[in-house]
């Protein structure tokens, strides 16, 4: 009986002293990947930023029968240029941005729907100002890339000069209307980023109270815009 | 002097072929009472054709019998008929349309100018009675009488002696321009000319009208002077103020056929082609509002003097009314179809009268489908019955063909213009009740001298004065049309229809809002219509 309590004490202790050796492998282990945890970068804190960009725009124009018939085409291309601050709050940003647009062509008389030009320069020069903001999400190991979409508020600045107009027969004005847009870009060198972003324009009642837009009952001058932007982020 | 006689080398067979008008001097001393008082400028009375039955002469080897008075007023070649089968009519079909008549022609009878045949019934003078027989004919597309529209100056004219030498700083620097032309400043024509400085002279301007003298020559003619005929030698002159070089393709259908010249006889043709195109900034006298743009001169109208030569010619004594003169509905087709083949932009009728015209219709059609425009004059009929006046009153229905109504200095509808559904624009025509100030309300332009045709007081007329002439009526306000849309045409408006369409959206709306019966769309605005449209403005 006794040699029988001196084996089974034996085993446990065998077993426990298995036991006791075991617990510091496994220790081991856990440290191990508590460090290699500890190696992973911690997500960027979101700093103040800034994004400054060029902007080449393709604006199709609401208006298309109106910008067919003065200027051959409602597709305008434009330039300009934009700045964002970024991380505002988590992803929030703002942006204000201008571009340009000016192309000449020719006054015309409007028949039956159809235009026909009269061989006199008209130019129009369009300045929209974009005022917005919107929300941006990084994509990618230290932020390489992100998309961002956004909403705001426009200010365009109309102009058409036509060669022999009188007095009050030129245009200059302003209108404002709303902006939403939604783009991404990737960083393509240290601060360099590229990217592209859609926006949708709406600047109701610019039109249609005369000219040709008033012929093809025509309100609206915004429209839909491609753009290609390059710039810096950091 | 050598004298070219080209007069006296009218046959009578060109004589037969023109038809209509030379029936004319058939009729003979008629109402001369009506003719005591004649200003050229008065519309060709009613009765002026319509009485007499002398004989024929020996000149015309298609003798018929004088012109009939249409119930309504319009003359008519007497038992003549311009009937169009309908299409794919064969000879036989043809035939049996005739049959409809009592005469029963033969096919062969018919002369034919296109698709138009000609026909004088002997048996038959009535020809509004004729054409609705052959109308009823399930063959017949339409048959008229071959009516007698009259070229209708307004009611009273004025004279002033041709200006040369610089004229008030301005534009154009003719020296009555400022003083005279109050039409062209009431529609501001020197802002117009900025856009366009007198149109392109690639633009043709056709003037169907009594034709305008191209060249400088002397005529031997012979003429009754109340006792006998005697030989006359009939000076003749261009305008000074219409450069030669700028009168193309002259066509005269009625006496000089073939002929590559015409001659004016009574003023009208050269006073209406002023309008559109007298030579400007040449410090001579007055301006066109076209001067660049060449004009056409079609001759399809005569007048007092011409008739009595070809009355002379056949040995027919005693005199006309002094207000004799007309155009036929075949010969105005005809006109028509020559400049709307012969590269006429635009045409202008300064004709009309009471009566459809369907040959005539048929014409401008084919006229706006050749690319031409076409400004009728509405009539000045209006304190006469205000009937609709034919061609005029097709224009509504032909996009491309505009009748013009008149308007004062006052901007207010001429006492003359007629009014109603026809009237689709107006454009200066004068008037001597809303006158005042040195032009009297008139449209001034250089023309013939009228005392040197006048019948009253002549016995030899001669054709080579010119003088600055004011006359009004709807036949001066059409020319403005014709004149505004050849600008257009140069600015590079191409089809009539946007021609019209450009002259009405710009038309300044003048009594009641928007279209109405005394004054179509509104004035013309030549400044505005060739400035156009921008995208916002």
């Amino acid at each position: 009986m006794i040699r029988r309590i001196s084996t089974i004490c034996a085993i446990t202790a065998a077993v426990m002293l298995a036991t006791t050796f075991a617990r510091p492998a496994a220790a081991q282990t856990l440290a191990d990947e508590a460090a290699q945890v500890r190696r992973v970068p911690r997500p960027p804190q979101r700093h103040l930023g800034l994004r400054a960009f060029a902007a080449f725009d393709a604006d199709a124009m609401v208006a298309s029968s109106t910008f067919d018939a003065v200027l051959g085409t409602h597709i305008l291309s434009a330039r300009g240029a934009g700045g964002e601050l970024l991380n505002l709050w988590k992803g929030l940003f703002i942006r204000v941005a201008a571009t340009r647009t000016t192309k000449t062509g020719s006054r015309v008389v409007v028949v039956d729907k159809e235009a026909v030009p009269l061989g006199i320069p008209l130019t129009v020069e369009m300045v929209p100002v974009e005022f917005g903001a919107g929300w941006r999400r990084g994509v990618g190991q230290r932020g390489q890339g992100g998309w961002y979409a956004g909403g705001g508020l426009v200010h365009l600045v109309y102009r058409e000069t036509s060669k022999f107009a009188g007095v009050g027969e030129n245009t200059n004005t302003t209108f404002n209307g709303a902006v939403v847009f939604a783009g991404a870009d990737v960083r393509i060198w240290h601060f360099i980023v590229g990217g592209g972003e859609v926006q949708v324009r709406s600047i109701p009642n610019a039109l249609g109270t005369g000219g040709a837009s008033q012929a093809f009952s025509e309100t609206n001058l915004g429209g839909v815009t491609a753009r290609g932007l390059i710039g810096i982020r950091f | 002097m050598k004298y070219v006689s080209k007069w006296s080398g009218v046959s009578g067979a060109a004589l037969g072929f023109i038809g209509g008008l030379m029936i004319l001097l058939a009729s003979s001393h008629v109402t001369a009472q009506r003719s005591a008082v004649n200003p050229i400028g008065k519309a060709v009375p009613r009765a002026c054709f319509s009485a007499g039955n002398q004989t024929v002469t020996q000149a015309d080897p298609n003798p018929a019998p004088p012109p009939t008075t249409h119930a309504q007023g319009t003359a008519y070649v007497t038992g003549e008929v311009l009937i169009k089968f309908k299409a794919g009519m064969s000879p036989a079909r043809r035939q049996r349309a005739l049959g409809a008549l009592r005469s029963r022609p033969a096919m062969t009878e018919l002369q034919w100018t296109g698709d138009i045949a000609r026909f004088r019934d002997p048996a038959e003078p009535d020809a509004e009675r004729l054409a609705s027989q052959l109308a009823e004919q399930p063959e017949v597309e339409f048959a008229q009488p071959n009516y007698i529209r009259s070229f209708p100056i307004g009611k009273a004219f004025a004279v002033a002696p041709l200006a040369v030498g610089p004229g008030v700083a301005g534009k154009p620097n003719d020296p009555d321009y400022n003083v005279l032309q109050w039409n062209l400043s009431l529609l501001n024509m020197p802002a117009a000319w900025d856009i366009n400085a007198g149109g392109d002279p690639s633009i043709i301007v056709a003037v169907v009208d009594t034709g305008v003298t191209t060249e400088d020559t002397t005529l031997a003619g012979r003429l009754w002077t109340g006792q006998q005929f005697q030989n006359v030698a009939l000076r003749i002159a261009r305008s000074p103020d219409l450069s030669a070089s700028r009168l193309v393709l002259p066509r005269d259908l009625i006496f000089n056929v073939g002929a590559s010249s015409t001659w004016d006889f009574v003023g009208h043709g050269t006073h209406v082609a002023s309008t559109i195109a007298e030579d400007a900034n040449n410090q001579v006298s007055l301006a066109g509002m076209a001067y660049n743009v060449r004009i056409m001169p079609v001759k399809v109208c005569v007048g007092y003097w011409e008739l009595m030569l070809a009355r002379a010619q056949s040995n027919i004594t005693g005199f006309l009314p002094s207000d004799s003169g007309g155009c036929s509905d075949s010969l105005i087709s005809q006109g028509i179809r020559y400049a709307a083949d012969n590269g006429a932009r635009v045409i202008n009728l300064s004709l009309g009268g009471v009566g459809e015209a369907p040959v005539v219709r048929d014409a401008l059609t084919y006229a706006v489908g050749k690319g031409a425009f076409v400004a009728i004059s509405a009539g000045n009929r209006f304190e006469d019955g205000n009937e609709p006046e034919f061609p005029a009153a097709y224009a509504p229905g032909i996009d491309g063909v505009m009748s013009v109504g008149a308007i004062g200095k006052s901007k207010t509808r001429a006492y003359y213009s007629d009014t109603g559904s026809q009237v689709e624009i107006s454009a200066p025509g004068g008037s001597d009740r809303d006158g005042g100030g040195e032009d009297r309300g008139f449209v001034w332009q250089v023309t013939l001298y009228p005392p040197d045709a006048d019948p009253l007081q002549l016995s030899v007329p001669r054709f080579d004065r010119y003088v600055e002439v004011g006359y009004t009526g709807t036949s001066m306000a059409a020319p403005h049309v014709s004149a505004l849309a050849a600008l257009l045409m140069s600015q590079g408006i191409t089809t009539p229809q946007a021609v019209e369409a450009a002259i009405k959206a710009f038309a300044l709306d003048l009594g009641v809002a928007g279209r109405d019966d005394d004054y179509g769309f509104g004035l013309i605005q030549p400044r505005a219509s060739l400035f156009g449209l921008g995208g916002r403005r």
